[in-house]
Order: C-alpha cells, then sequence, then structure tokens
C-alpha cells in the first residue's frame, strides 16, 4: 500500500512538469465553459436582437395608421433612400389610405434579402407587426357589419408543449455532458502513455521492476495517477461551469440549464468510475504498445470508442432506462443530460449505471495488473 | 554468494540462454565475458528477477530468484547502462524515488543522498533534473539509484559503455571499492581491457552457453594463450 503511495506521488510529480500533461488537464477542460459561454451570450444577443432592439426601417409612401403601429412595436421609421443599407425596407402603396377606407386590397411592399439572416429576420418583425394591424383591421370590418368575427375561425387549434421549459433548449446544451464523458476519456491520455509506453521507451521499466515492490502496487500506483489526472480535467471543467453565472451577463443564464454546484457536483461524482474505466483501457493499451509513439497512434482510435455512442446520445436523445444504462460512457451522459435539463433520473437507474461501469473498470485493472505480470511488459 | 545452476531462458523460437551456470563469490568480481548477443543481459535479468528462467535455479544467497523475488531484490543493486532515467525529475528525486520503493524513510535518505553523492561526486548536478545529464552523469545517477538501499551485491550490465576514459576510470574505481567492502559482484561486459582491469574470476559465455569458468591465469594455462583476448578467442571461436 506504501509503495503504491510512492509510485502515485512520484507520477503526479513527475506529469505535473509536463506540458503537454498540463495542457490537457488544465486548459483543455476550459473549453467546455468557455463553448457554453460563448452560447449563451451570443444566444442573450440573438433574443435582444429579436424583441429589444429598435429596428430602423425606411419608409416610402405614407400611412398614418401603419407608421403609428410600427412605431409601437419599435421601429424606427427613416425616409426612403434607394441606395442605403437596410435589413428591411417598406413600400406603402400612394393610394394606400384610399384603398383601406374603400374596403379594396389595399399593398404593402417589404423590402428585404432572404438570403441574410439578419435581414430575415427584421422582416419577420415588420411582417408579423403589419399582419397583427391587418388582422385587427379586418376584424373591425366584420363587427361594423354585423358579422361575429368569429365566422373566420372555424375552428381552434390548441397547443399544449408538453415540454418543461428546460427542455425545449436542451439540444443546444446536449454537448455540455458529451464534452465532459470526453474529458474523462481524454484527462489522463498523456499520463496513461508516459507512465507505461513512455516508461519502456525510456528503457526505465526494468530498474523500477527491480525494486522490493509487487508488481500490482506498480500497476495501481500508476492507474491511480492516471485517473486523478483525468479527474482534475473534470473538476477544472465543472469549477468553469459553475462559475458561468458569476461572469456572464444575468439575462444569459435565463435559459433552461441547470448549472448549479450540486448538480455539476453530482455529475463530477457520477464519473468518477467513468475516469477509472477510461485510465484502466487506456493504460492496458499503453502497456502493450513498443512506445510513446505507437501509445499515441493507438489511443487516438481508444478515444473514439466513447463518442459514437455519445453522438447517438445527441442525436436521439433517449430517455434513461435499464435497457441502456449498463453501457458505459453513454449511460452517464444520459443522465447528466437529464440532470442538466431538470429532470430528475430515477435512483435504480443511477446505481446501475455505477455498478456496470465500476464492474468494466475493475476488469480493466484485472487486465493490467495481468499485464502487469508478463515480463514482456518491461522489456525494450 | 550468487549461484546460477544451469538456467535456460528461450523467447519464442530464439534461445537467450540454453545452460548457464556459474558462482559468484562475495568479495570479488566475477566477469560475464561473451560476445553481443552471447546471454549475458539475460541471465542478468534472471538474477534481477525481471526474467524467470524456464528451467534450472538462480540464487541469491540462497534464496531463489523466482520464489523469493522481493528478498532477492531487497539483496541485489542493479545497474545498466542502458537503463534511462526519468528525465522530468532530478538527480535528487530519483535517489528518493528508489529509496523509498525499498521502504527507507525520508530521513534516511537525506543522509543516503549525501553519502552517494561523495561516493560518486556528483554534488553539482544532484539538483538539476537529468533531462541534458551527460552518460557520465546518467550512469551517476543509475549507480546512485541501484545502491540507495546499500545492497548487499551489485549487478552491473555493460557499465561502461558511452564512457569517456576518465569516467570509466572512476567506474573501475567504484567497482573496487565495492568488492573491498566484501559484496558480491558480476559485470556483465563485451570489453576485453574491462575483464583484465576488473575481474577476480572470468566467466565466458557464448550462444547461451558458458564456455570457460576460471581466473585470468586459469584460462591463460588452459588455452596456452599469452593474453585474455586470445583466450577468449580460442574457448569462443573466431565464428562467434
Amino acid at each position: 500500500m506504501k509503495a503504491l503511495f510512492v509510485v502515485l506521488t512520484k507520477e503526479l510529480r513527475d506529469n505535473l512538469r509536463d506540458r503537454r500533461t498540463l495542457f490537457v488537464a488544465m486548459l483543455l477542460p476550459l473549453f467546455t465553459p468557455l463553448t457554453l459561454g460563448l452560447v449563451l451570450v451570443w444566444n442573450l444577443h440573438h433574443q435582444i436582437e429579436r424583441y429589444d432592439r429598435p429596428l430602423a426601417l425606411p419608409v416610402e409612401g405614407a400611412s398614418e395608421l401603419v407608421e403609428k403601429a410600427l412605431v409601437e412595436a419599435g421601429c424606427v421609421l427613416e425616409p426612403f433612400d434607394d441606395g442605403g443599407d437596410h435589413e428591411v425596407a417598406l413600400r406603402i402603396d400612394p393610394s394606400f389610405d384610399e384603398k383601406l377606407r374603400a374596403g379594396v386590397p389595399a399593398e404593402l411592399e417589404l423590402i428585404f434579402d432572404s438570403g441574410q439572416q439578419d435581414s430575415a429576420r427584421a422582416a419577420s418583425r415588420v411582417r408579423a407587426t403589419l399582419e397583427g394591424l391587418g388582422s385587427v383591421i379586418g376584424t373591425v370590418r366584420l363587427i361594423e357589419r354585423g358579422v361575429s368575427p368569429r365566422v373566420l375561425t372555424p375552428f381552434a387549434i390548441a397547443e399544449r408543449d408538453t415540454a418543461t421549459p428546460e427542455a425545449r433548449m436542451a439540444f443546444l446544451f446536449a454537448g455540455v455532458p458529451f464534452t465532459l464523458i470526453m474529458l474523462a476519456f481524454m484527462g489522463g491520455l498523456y499520463v496513461a502513455i508516459d507512465t507505461t509506453a513512455g516508461e519502456r521507451e525510456r528503457n526505465s521499466f526494468e530498474a523500477l521492476m527491480t525494486s522490493p515492490v509487487s508488481r500490482a502496487s506498480v500497476a495501481f500506483g500508476k492507474l491511480f495517477a492516471v485517473t486523478l489526472f483525468a479527474w482534475l480535467a473534470l473538476v477544472v471543467s465543472a469549477a468553469g461551469l459553475v462559475s458561468l453565472p458569476h461572469v456572464l451577463p444575468a439575462r444569459a443564464l435565463d435559459v433552461p440549464l441547470k448549472l448549479d454546484p450540486a448538480t455539476v457536483i453530482a455529475s463530477l461524482v457520477l464519473l468518477v468510475p467513468l475516469t477509472c474505466l477510461a485510465s484502466a483501457l487506456q493504460t492496458l493499451v499503453a502497456a502493450s504498445a513498443k512506445g510513446f509513439k505507437e501509445a499515441q497512434a493507438t489511443l487516438t482510435y481508444v478515444v473514439l470508442v466513447p463518442m459514437l455512442p455519445a453522438m447517438v446520445q445527441i442525436l436521439v436523445q433517449p430517455e434513461p432506462r435499464a435497457a441502456l444504462m449498463w453501457i458505459p460512457a453513454f449511460s452517464e451522459q444520459i443522465i447528466i443530460d437529464q440532470w442538466l435539463r431538470n429532470q430528475p433520473v430515477p435512483v435504480e437507474l443511477v446505481a446501475l449505471t455505477v455498478v456496470s461501469t465500476t464492474l468494466v473498470a475493475l476488469l480493466l485493472a484485472w487486465g493490467v495488473t495481468r499485464r502487469y505480470g508478463d515480463e514482456r511488459t518491461f522489456l525494450p | 554468494m550468487i549461484a546460477v545452476d544451469r538456467i535456460t531462458k528461450t523467447f519464442g523460437a530464439t534461445c537467450a540462454v540454453a545452460d548457464v551456470s556459474f558462482v559468484a563469490r562475495d568479495g570479488e568480481v566475477t566477469g560475464l565475458l561473451g560476445p553481443n548477443g552471447a546471454g549475458k543481459t539475460t541471465t542478468l535479468r534472471i538474477l534481477s528477477t525481471i526474467l524467470r528462467a524456464d528451467g534450472g535455479t538462480a540464487k541469491v544467497d540462497g534464496l531463489d530468484c523466482a520464489r523469493d523475488a522481493t528478498a532477492v531484490r531487497r539483496r541485489l543493486g542493479v545497474v545498466s547502462a542502458g537503463a534511462g532515467l526519468y528525465p522530468r525529475l532530478t538527480a535528487r528525486e530519483h535517489v528518493f524515488y528508489y529509496g523509498r520503493l525499498h521502504g527507507l524513510a525520508d530521513r534516511v535518505l537525506d543522509e543516503r543522498c549525501v553519502k552517494l553523492a561523495d561516493e560518486l561526486q556528483m554534488h553539482d548536478i544532484i539538483d538539476r533534473r537529468v533531462a541534458g545529464f551527460s552518460q557520465g552523469e546518467k550512469l551517476k545517477v543509475n549507480i546512485a539509484r541501484a545502491l540507495v538501499h546499500d545492497p548487499r551485491h551489485v549487478l552491473l550490465d555493460e557499465p561502461t559503455n558511452g564512457l569517456d576514459v576518465i569516467a570509466t576510470r572512476a567506474m573501475r574505481g567504484i567497482i573496487k571499492s565495492f568488492r573491498d567492502q566484501g559484496r558480491c559482484i558480476i559485470v556483465s561486459t563485451h570489453v576485453m581491457q574491462e575483464v583484465v582491469a576488473l575481474c577476480d574470476r572470468i566467466v565466458i559465455v557464448a550462444k547461451g552457453r558458458v564456455a570457460a569458468d576460471g581466473t585470468r591465469d586459469e584460462l591463460l594455462a588452459r588455452t596456452g594463450a599469452s593474453t585474455v583476448e586470445d583466450a577468449f578467442v580460442s574457448l569462443v571461436g573466431e565464428g562467434s
């Protein structure tokens, strides 16, 4: 046990001095909170753009009624200028008011560029205002003629959206659990290579194995070092996520994403068995490689393994159920996704995930100790 | 005392050690002399418990290298010129790492570090990271980590490989001091001068077998040769 600790502290000290390891463990994890922060700020900006921002609107022709409605909807009317660079412009038929009074269809022309998002968005905002005005005028006319406006509504469609407010934008945030899973597999990658394939390439394995400690102590000391680095990456990422509410403008977080410390910490704890699994898998693969480069090449593919179910999760967004929860990485991703959407996950499904992942991790760890019992592992 | 009795070791289709037996006594330097690929390193790896022999026994002070591996490791210091170090650790950290693995307390290791740095003249490099060390400096760290637990016996694999003349002489001085301390020393080498300058007994190994075993004079007498080199060639054959 003491030997395990000696190996562990040496590997931590050694790898903390490695720039590559530090980059993966300390900087890469910030990618998730940074990207999410950008998405949230963009989302806020987008909303302000859509509903709140005064919209400059060049108008040709005149109609008091139309102009009043547009000004109330936040448009700033400007004289029409053909050469002007505007998102949207409005041309009012010179005889608009006359036609309106006569009850014949009057014409309004909306000029915009559907190829440009900003332009299309501004146009739809103006159109919504004008359609609202049109429908008011129509209703008034019907009433004037003694007809109930209801005749124009033969049936009503009632909509009931069953998604909780949190769930609606969840697709946007499906990337958060995904990147956490990836970090569990990336965080300790270089440490796994350095402590096994690297040790072999440097020819230092032999000397280590002539010390009077059990091979299992050495194996587990190294395994725990890899796990700690993977978990460090997750903690850095989680700290970034939790600090987002303190960094971003308050309105940016008015979104259906639960980023409170309790949820994030629960996710970190849930990922502990998965980091063990990832570390054992990587150590096992790296221990079978001849050198650093071979291990790096092979492990690149190993990192891809959890990506496939992860993609399925993002696209299909399956509900948590027992049939799925025994699949490591996949199940953790589903659970964290649900938690972030503020949807409870049954305790027995969480338990199934933890037990299943732990069992696979133990199986792989057993594989590592077997590998360390094989004399070929240490020879250059 | 180290005793090797009819050990064999094969890797796949390659027979690295076919039949090697010898005895290395305390207070003597025993040289394993042989061409490249003769089986010297494999023999040393079996003694240092890295490899298990397929057949035969290797014993250190009567302890079996296969069955009492941990006890054997406590008694042995293993120096291999080819052994690597951790580039991001300092020389002192290397000594501490191996010392701790041997169960030594940090207080003891502080003293050991001073003593080893004195003996190996490495005070100037003890707190530098080993990345960028010269061959000689690396070998000093290698020896220091192998001797940190004050082992009863020392195995050295090609200890002067890549060393310049001054460092080689220093290395020989170190090995002789081990002998004078009553330890049992086994040096594997393919360098003839090494054997002549150092070894009390010579075990000539070729193609995985012991070709001859004895003191320098005994080998010369047996072959009628005038130099160890001639004796070696007549025992091993030109073709080896």
